[in-house]
């Protein structure tokens, strides 16, 4: 099971990705229901990992940041979710 | 972490990807530039087979090209942040049949193909590439691929009025829908205000 995977913001961040090409900081918040500041250390999080790539950018005279997810990110959502499944399907405990 | 816990974030999983954002959020204003520019060349092709004096197809198609090109780079720099599988897809499937078409205009008309064959390569072209995004995505393309493909066929049957029943395809099947996407997201950044 994936450590960095096991915080649900992190996870809901990594599925809203992995539909999507590229998600705004603000699109991400809406759906994870969370503060700017805990959205943006779990990103940190993930950016860190290369799960994430996170682009910086101005549209008109705003400043945007958008992510999105990397083929590292993919693979170890994928591993996850068959880990999880695998845990549902034994009943049992993981660490 | 115990099997309700692994139960839980898997459900939360497949919620997220059952509700999955399939919208559009292309630039409707590429829809309208290149709408326009397709509109403006046939029916100046009109206006010269009606026997309107109008300058060569060499001396205006390629600064409105060059326009339309400068237009789509400045409008594409303002483009949502949000970009979905299906924008992705709209780019590629939009991409490819404007440079092949590009392509062939290129190599093949004046040579092998008469104007009026390019003529429909282009809008048929484009028809079938509002149809396939428009399927996935959007009920405006697929009217606006509808619209084209009809004009198409209307001009082959009304030669004298080719050119014209193009130039109205491709106001109907580029600007009207990009018209009405870029409504759509006039109405939704309001409501979200």
């Amino acid at each position: 099971m994936d450590e960095l995977l096991l915080s649900k913001v992190r996870l809901a961040v990594v599925a809203e990705l992995l539909a999507a090409e590229w998600v705004t900081f603000s699109d991400l918040q809406k759906s994870a229901s969370t503060t700017n500041g805990n959205l943006g250390g779990h990103l940190g999080k993930l950016v860190a990992a290369d799960y994430v790539q996170e682009e910086k950018r101005f549209v008109g005279r705003r400043p945007q940041t958008r992510y999105r997810l990397t083929g590292s990110g993919r693979a170890a959502l994928l591993r996850h979710v068959a880990a999880l499944q695998e845990l549902v399907d034994s009943g049992g405990e993981a660490s | 972490m115990d099997s309700s816990q692994a139960r839980d974030h898997l459900e939360s999983v497949a919620t997220i990807l059952r509700t999955a954002d399939r919208s559009l959020n292309v630039q409707p204003w590429i829809f309208v530039i290149w709408g326009l520019f397709g509109a403006t060349v046939n029916a100046l092709q009109q206006a010269r087979q009606s026997g309107v004096a109008v300058a060569g197809d060499s001396t205006i198609q390629l600064p409105l090209l060059l326009a339309a090109i400068a237009a789509t780079v400045v409008v594409s720099l303002r483009s949502a942040g949000r970009e979905t599988l299906i924008d992705r897809h709209a780019g590629v499937v939009f991409s490819v049949v404007f440079g092949v078409l590009l392509i062939a205009n290129f190599s093949a008309q004046h040579r092998v193909v008469p104007y009026e064959g390019m003529a429909l390569f282009w809008s048929f072209g484009l028809a079938m590439a509002l149809l396939i995004v428009g399927i996935e995505a959007s009920r405006p393309l697929v009217l606006g691929g509808i619209a084209l493909v009809a004009a198409s066929v209307a001009a082959c049957l009304v030669p004298e009025w080719f050119s014209g029943l193009l130039a109205a395809g491709w106001l109907a099947g580029l600007v009207a829908p990009g018209l009405a996407l870029a409504r759509r997201r006039f109405d939704g950044r309001a409501a979200a205000q």
